[in-house]
């Protein structure tokens, strides 16, 4: 019954006419932020932070981690109406979305995607307000050596499940550790890589960087690809058109593949690294393997939207569990808010739950708030966020960098940090040309002081004894982990083969049956017209 | 056309890396060479600092000595990779750039112009200030991109660092710099 009562004191203390105006701020930039082509909810995240500096912590994270989940609602909007995902985890929305907005089923569509999100928001949500008291709870035990192995740890599964070149991961990691190591050794007061820059004295801040890995950098890639030449063909939609809410047989096919997309996503989003982006590609293919019409997807199958668009959102309260209870982000939307939390004086971790509950609580219970308004905001509000969606990159690019440049300033009024930061957005468009990845980075540098200062605790709790990670029982599991971590590249095809060949098998029993279904139906109904309607409704296909 | 789980190299892209430069050419092959030649000299330094200090203790010079040496460790490594195999290497970044519909070419000039530009912008902050180099950065910039559209041009050029400037200076009170503008 304690989430219940704690949950309920969240809910007291986020609610005045301030924070919920925030909210509904944060929910609303989320969204635009989340319709623009090529600035994805880590790049609003930090282009926006400098925006709450004049702001009271729980006002300011409440309204950075609206941002973060109205982001994911915005990206299906431009999914749907221009084949043009806002970022990477509405990836898999295009591959149903744009199809049924080519049949004309763009407000369907949109709707079911938002009430999927909804769903999956909401569960997420609760979710989180049982899980994270659980984990604070084990993790309330964890002391410096466990701390040290925790980040290596996220890391690791960050690098191993994020993607890509594992290798050029590691590397991503590396260099984001060592941008951390700018500034004065805590331990010894000594200054390291500061070349007697008074600028460089208390490090290189993760503000500049992160704007400039995920904004300019941003920018700068889809310059090079050619996006101001792009013409964008879209589609329109209005709410009071004619077909602009779904059908019932939307909201039958649909429910499933939310429910299961909301579970998935959640359990995917918590896991570092893994994210929206694998939780809605994995979504994507369970709902295709497992349906009755599979042949339906690709063409414009409501389950092949719904199931990923609820996986997304579903992630992104999951990616909040790991962050809340250990402090370590798992993304890099999630590196960011880290940034926002030791910026305002809070640390993420085992004990900012029994430290700061009213402030813990209080975001979690705006996750429920922020959700609802969501919905309202996205039903009532797509035509208007689609008139966003067709600004052309050619006008959005430079107005991205001016605003980068001028937010960057604002931190610390500093040019050297804007200097900084424009160098990390040429870093970050080589990052992203070769196959680098910039949220390690970003993670590595925002994870670097406190790996470097629990293993500095570590080696003074066992004076200079690395055994001492071999003597704790929770440091042995955090190995076997680690350990486990490491052989997971050699084991994945095998258990994704496995997995796959199990799908298939459901997929086609499944279709078995329909067909067992159809075929008695057709019986049926020659013997008994009449049940033939009833019949078919409960058993064929909704469409 | 959009990006599948597990699909493959499309024809035109498998195409494309063939009749390619030499592998030790390559801007990737480049690109880690330059970052083994950072993280040589950032390991140089780390080598320079203490690794433990007097009392027994880590120095400051130990995490970044394990770091750099095995950041040079994986770039070595990623660079033998990519030369021995370059075009299994791109094969990630073709991928990313089948996300998005059409090929509408590679643009590295426009790409170093806006660079130059950004780097101009930065460097004009202080001395003319966030509106005037705001407003002088997005003209410039929007010339070259939107020239079809001189009439919207100038209403963003204009209007957004004001609108920027009344965020962060009036509603934010975040110091951005008056430069020319003496009665800001």
């Amino acid at each position: 019954m304690d989430v219940f009562d704690n949950l309920a004191n969240g809910i007291v203390s986020i609610l005045t006419v301030q924070n919920i105006l925030l909210l509904l701020a944060g929910v609303m930039m989320g969204m635009v932020v989340g319709v623009m082509p090529g600035l994805g909810p880590s790049a609003g995240l930090a282009i926006l932070l400098p925006i709450t500096f004049a702001l009271d912590p729980t006002g300011a994270i409440v309204m950075l981690a609206a941002v973060y989940y109205g982001a994911m609602y915005g990206g299906t909007i431009t999914s749907v109406l221009i084949n043009t995902p806002g970022e990477s985890a509405t990836v898999a929305s295009t591959f149903d979305g744009y199809p049924l907005a080519k049949q004309g089923r763009a407000g369907p569509a949109l709707v079911m995607a938002a009430v999927g999100s909804f769903v999956a928001g909401i569960t997420g949500a609760v979710l989180i307000s049982i899980a994270s008291p659980l984990t604070a709870s084990v993790a309330a035990s964890f002391g410096p050596p466990e701390l040290f192995l925790i980040v290596v740890l996220g890391l690791l599964t960050l690098i191993v499940i994020i993607g890509g070149n594992k290798l050029l991961g590691a590397l991503s990691a590396l260099i984001g550790f060592a941008i951390a190591t700018v500034g004065i050794d805590i331990g010894t007061g000594q200054q390291r890589y500061t070349f007697g820059s008074v600028e460089l004295i208390n490090g290189i801040d993760f503000i500049p960087v992160a704007i400039g890995l995920f904004g300019v950098g941003e920018v700068l890639h889809t310059l090079w690809r050619g996006g101001h030449l792009e013409k964008l063909a879209y589609f329109n939609v209005s709410a009071r058109s004619r077909g602009f809410w779904p059908t019932k047989a939307d909201y039958r096919e649909s429910a499933a593949p939310i429910a299961r997309g909301s579970l998935l996503g959640f359990f995917v989003g918590a896991t570092p690294g893994a994210g929206a982006t694998v939780a809605s590609l994995m979504s994507y293919n369970l709902e295709k393997s497992v349906s009755k019409t599979p042949e339906k997807f690709g063409k414009g199958a409501m389950p092949g939207l719904a199931g990923p668009e609820a996986a997304n959102n579903a992630a992104s309260s999951g990616a909040m569990v790991p962050l809340l209870t250990l402090g370590i982000p798992g993304s890099a939307s999630t590196a960011v808010l880290l940034g926002g939390f030791l910026l305002w004086g809070l640390q993420p971790g085992p004990l900012l739950m029994t430290q700061n509950p009213e402030f813990a609580w209080g975001l979690i219970a705006s996750m429920f708030l922020g959700n609802i308004m969501l919905l309202v905001v996205n039903i009532f509000c797509i035509p208007a966020f689609a008139s966003i969606a067709r600004v052309p990159f050619r006008v959005l690019g430079p107005i991205i960098i001016v605003v980068c440049v001028l937010g960057t300033f604002t931190v610390n009024a500093s040019i050297v940090e804007v200097a900084i930061m424009l160098v990390c957005g040429v870093l970050g468009f080589f990052m992203r040309r070769f196959g680098l990845s910039p949220a390690a980075l970003v993670i590595a540098l925002v994870l670097g002081p406190l790996a470097e200062e629990s293993l500095r605790q570590t080696m003074i709790i066992s004076g200079g004894s690395f055994g001492i990670f071999l003597d704790r029982s929770t440091s042995q599991v955090l190995l076997v982990l680690i350990v486990v971590m490491l052989l997971l590249p050699l084991l994945l095809p095998q258990l994704s083969a496995m997995a796959k060949s199990g799908l298939a098998q459901l997929g086609s029993r499944r279709r078995a049956e329909r067909q067992d279904a159809a075929t008695s139906v057709d019986e049926d109904a020659a013997d008994t017209p009449q049940g033939t309607d009833d019949h078919a409704r409960s058993s064929g296909p909704s469409r | 056309m959009p990006l599948h789980a597990g699909s493959h190299l499309p024809a035109d892209a498998e195409a494309r890396s063939h009749d390619r430069a030499p592998a030790w050419r390559r801007p990737k092959v480049v690109f880690l060479a330059l970052l083994l030649v950072v993280l040589a000299a950032y390991t140089e330094m780390a080598f320079a600092l203490e690794w433990r200090t007097t009392a027994g203790r880590i120095g400051p010079g130990f995490f970044p000595r394990l770091l750099g040496v095995a950041g040079l460790a994986v770039t070595l490594w990623s660079l033998v990779v990519t030369l021995r195999a370059p075009d299994v290497e791109d094969e990630t970044v073709a991928l990313e750039d089948e996300v998005g519909d059409a090929d509408l070419g590679k643009h590295p000039r426009l790409l170093a112009l806006m660079v130059l530009a950004a780097a101009l912008f930065a460097a004009t902050l202080l001395s003319l200030g966030a509106i005037v180099a705001s407003a002088l950065f997005l003209a410039g910039m929007l010339w070259t991109l939107n020239r079809t559209r001189p009439v919207v041009n100038v209403a963003v050029s204009i209007g957004l660092p004001l609108v920027m400037y009344l965020l962060f200076q009036t509603l934010l009170n975040a110091g951005l710099p008056a430069g020319v503008l003496p009665f800001l």
